[in-house]
């Protein structure tokens, strides 16, 4: 076999060995490389540190198993930060019934004990919702009407402290907070709520959306963007708590440098494939 | 009256909310919210369809036994061993919990997971300079990917702002194309189901 | 069950669900099937608790909201599918749903719209700028299927917006491959940090 079809014709599970040794490598043995932060996520940091005390952050957390290693650490974040400044957080979710109240709950909780904050005083879970847009609509006016009355695990609102005045995402809350995979996503938020209700919309997303999320940038609808477990590490340096973002930032390193080691053997077999079929 | 109803339900609906937003003459905006609960209502009373659908589907694999049938047997004893539990015990009720933690995140996490290791795979195979266009591809992808793991910076510190760049204005700038394009697409669609032009959702086709 | 033995089940299944990396295989298909039927039964359970008992309890009876009957009765209709002879009463709630959300975006998309558009038309005063406007053009250009685009500045216009369109694919390549790694990551970390402890 001439050595441009060995280059083209690497076995997938090679390839498969290669990706899993080089996340592990870091993981075993962490090299510690620099996370600069970025002017975005500085935004969002900036934005809830702007909030007087005792202000309502309302978080929606969309995501499914999938992208919880990208999303879940920024939420940790935030809730660090938050708590810090004696915020409140409302949080929710529309994307995964299944699975999405669990990671606020995995996500928020152990900050909330380590820092002495109280569930249903300082913080609370609302669950998943149906119906993402009326509900979002619905919340402007009568947030415990979209909560249907309850928190997640089904108790009613009127049981939590916090919840006697937060009756209206137009007069009680102060940010939303939007970790996202797709949809519902910061197009819902954006349209139905955050221009309407004139709110300041910030948040993350899965980098899969990181290119199409920054026209809302660039028009101020997005008010500073988290990207991915990049961001959420960035995120983790500017609350000076590193967490599972940044633990994930060699690995990631490896991992990139591997996809751009096979493109270009990729590539190098073509071109040699392309010159031997020229010769003959 | 069959065809019709539906029809006219679909073009009242849309009007209302549409009314709404623009007059507040008949209390409009109030009756929007209303309908607003209503829809969440509806959802809920509709909320067995997914699981009748899914148990029929395997109940027939196994009545029909057809390829890979008894893994059915393990989807609907998952569904009707499971259920009981969560309804007895609320969503944080200890069995629900330790499943959510234990089998459903892990499962769905892996599976998901299997994609990082197809998309490494689909890199190595497609992303070849044959042309012009895909050679700007290809670039941009591994500019990308270079800005925005730690070690791009660590080998050259104006790769984070070359993939800035290429973010925040072609990438950015091509991005607003393509979403003009889908705007118009969701008015255009939008229009004609309003207007009845579009009945694929009725089974009828257009 | 133990915390500890909750964690081992996790990875186990982990390594089951990869194992389809290798080829297709019945553990793979097992977790398959059991994701399935969990996230379903979860689902269910979950609205019965939190949207199901409260309009019932609360709306219905204790607030005396009887006009949700009206509702509940036409989501009931979606099974009327099941019933021969009845089957067009299930198209009733999804006309309601599917003209309400046409409204909506007809009504509120504009909004966010327009101001992608007007935030298009910046002042030429930078090369940046100058980029960024002609690539938006160009790139909706190439979206243009009604027209001809064989000569002129459509050809033009077209043949650049595919340049640009390659550069924002490009972008979204580099990014999901990123997003996609992180998943792995994720689940490396889980099996060797929470399971077995073996890294910090």
């Amino acid at each position: 076999m001439p050595l441009y079809e060995r280059l083209l014709k690497i076995d997938q599970r090679i390839v498969y060995i290669l990706v899993i040794l080089a996340m592990l490598i870091p993981m075993i043995k962490p090299m510690g490389l620099p996370i600069g932060v970025s002017e975005n996520t500085r935004k969002v940091y900036n934005l809830i540190e702007s909030l007087p005390a005792g202000s309502v952050i309302l978080v929606s957390h969309d995501t499914g198993p999938g992208n919880a290693p990208e999303l879940n650490p920024m939420l940790t974040a935030l809730a660090r930060q938050a708590f810090r400044k004696n915020l409140k957080i409302v949080a929710m979710c529309f994307f995964d019934n299944a699975n999405g109240p669990q990671f606020i709950q995995d996500s928020i909780e152990p900050v909330a004990t380590e820092m002495g904050k109280e569930y249903g005083k300082d913080w609370i879970n609302l669950g998943f919702k149906l119906q993402a847009v009326q509900t979002m609509k619905m919340m402007i006016t009568d947030l415990w009407g979209g909560a249907m009355n309850v928190d997640w695990s089904g108790k009613p609102l009127s049981e939590f402290p916090m919840m006697a005045n937060i009756k209206s995402i137009k007069n009680d809350v102060a940010v939303i907070f939007e970790t996202t995979v797709g949809t519902p996503g910061y197009g819902e938020w954006m349209t139905y709520v955050s221009e309407p209700a004139g709110k300041p919309l910030t948040g993350g997303a899965s980098l899969t959306m990181y290119s199409g999320v920054q026209q809302y940038i660039r028009s101020g609808q997005l008010k500073g963007f988290l990207g991915g477990m990049r961001g959420a590490a960035e995120y983790e340096q500017l609350v000076k708590k590193p967490g599972k973002g940044s633990a994930g930032m060699d690995s990631q390193s490896i991992g990139h440098l591997i996809v751009i080691g096979l493109i270009i053997i990729g590539n190098i077999g073509y071109f040699m494939q392309k010159k031997a079929a020229l010769q003959k | 009256m069959q065809k019709e109803l539906p029809l006219i339900i679909v073009f009242v609906s849309g009007l209302v909310v549409m009314l709404a937003k623009f007059f507040n003459f008949w209390n409009l905006p109030a009756l929007v919210t209303t309908l607003d609960k209503w829809s969440i209502v509806m959802s809920t009373f509709a909320m067995l369809m997914g699981m009748i659908e899914l148990s029929r589907l395997h109940v027939n694999n196994i009545r029909r036994r057809r390829v890979n049938w008894t893994y059915s047997i393990v989807t609907l004893l998952a569904i009707y061993l499971y259920l009981p539990f969560v309804l007895a015990q609320t969503p944080d009720g200890p069995t629900p919990k330790w499943m959510v933690a234990n089998v459903s995140q892990p499962i769905g996490s892996a599976i998901y997971a299997i994609l990082g290791f197809y998309i490494v795979s689909a890199a190595y195979r497609s992303f070849k300079a044959r042309n012009l266009e895909a050679a700007i591809l290809m670039i941009a992808a591994v500019l990308i990917m270079l800005g925005q793991a730690p070690i791009g910076e660590t080998i050259w510190s104006g790769f984070p702002k070359v993939s800035d760049w290429i973010l925040t204005v072609p990438n950015s700038a091509g991005m607003r194309g393509i979403n003009i394009g889908a705007y118009i697409g969701i008015f255009a669609t939008s229009i004609r189901v309003l207007l009845g032009l579009e009945r694929s959702w009725t089974g009828s086709g257009s | 069950m133990s915390a500890q033995t909750g964690l081992y089940i996790g990875a186990l299944l982990t390594i089951m669900a990869w194992s389809f990396l290798y080829k297709e295989n019945p553990f793979f298909r097992f977790t398959e099937h059991l994701y399935i039927g969990l996230v379903t039964a979860y689902g269910v359970g979950y609205t019965y608790h939190n949207n199901l008992v409260p309009i019932v309890t609360k709306d219905i009876v204790q607030k005396g909201g009887y006009s949700l009957i009206i509702p509940a009765v036409v989501g009931l209709l979606i099974y009327a599918r099941y019933v021969r002879g009845w089957v067009w009463l299930s198209r009733i709630p999804m006309a309601f749903w599917i003209g309400y959300g046409a409204g909506y975006s007809l009504a509120f998309t504009p909004a966010v719209f327009m101001k992608q558009i007007f935030d298009s038309f910046i002042r030429l005063n930078t090369i940046n700028n100058i980029i960024y406007f002609l690539v938006v053009v160009t790139a909706v250009m190439f979206f243009i299927f009604t027209v001809k685009k064989e000569s002129g500045p459509m050809k033009w216009g077209h043949y650049a917006g595919r340049y640009g369109l390659m550069i924002a694919f490009g972008s979204a390549f580099g990014s999901i491959t990123m997003a996609y790694l992180s998943l792995i990551i994720g689940r490396l970390g889980y099996i060797l940090r929470d399971a077995l402890h073996l890294i910090k």
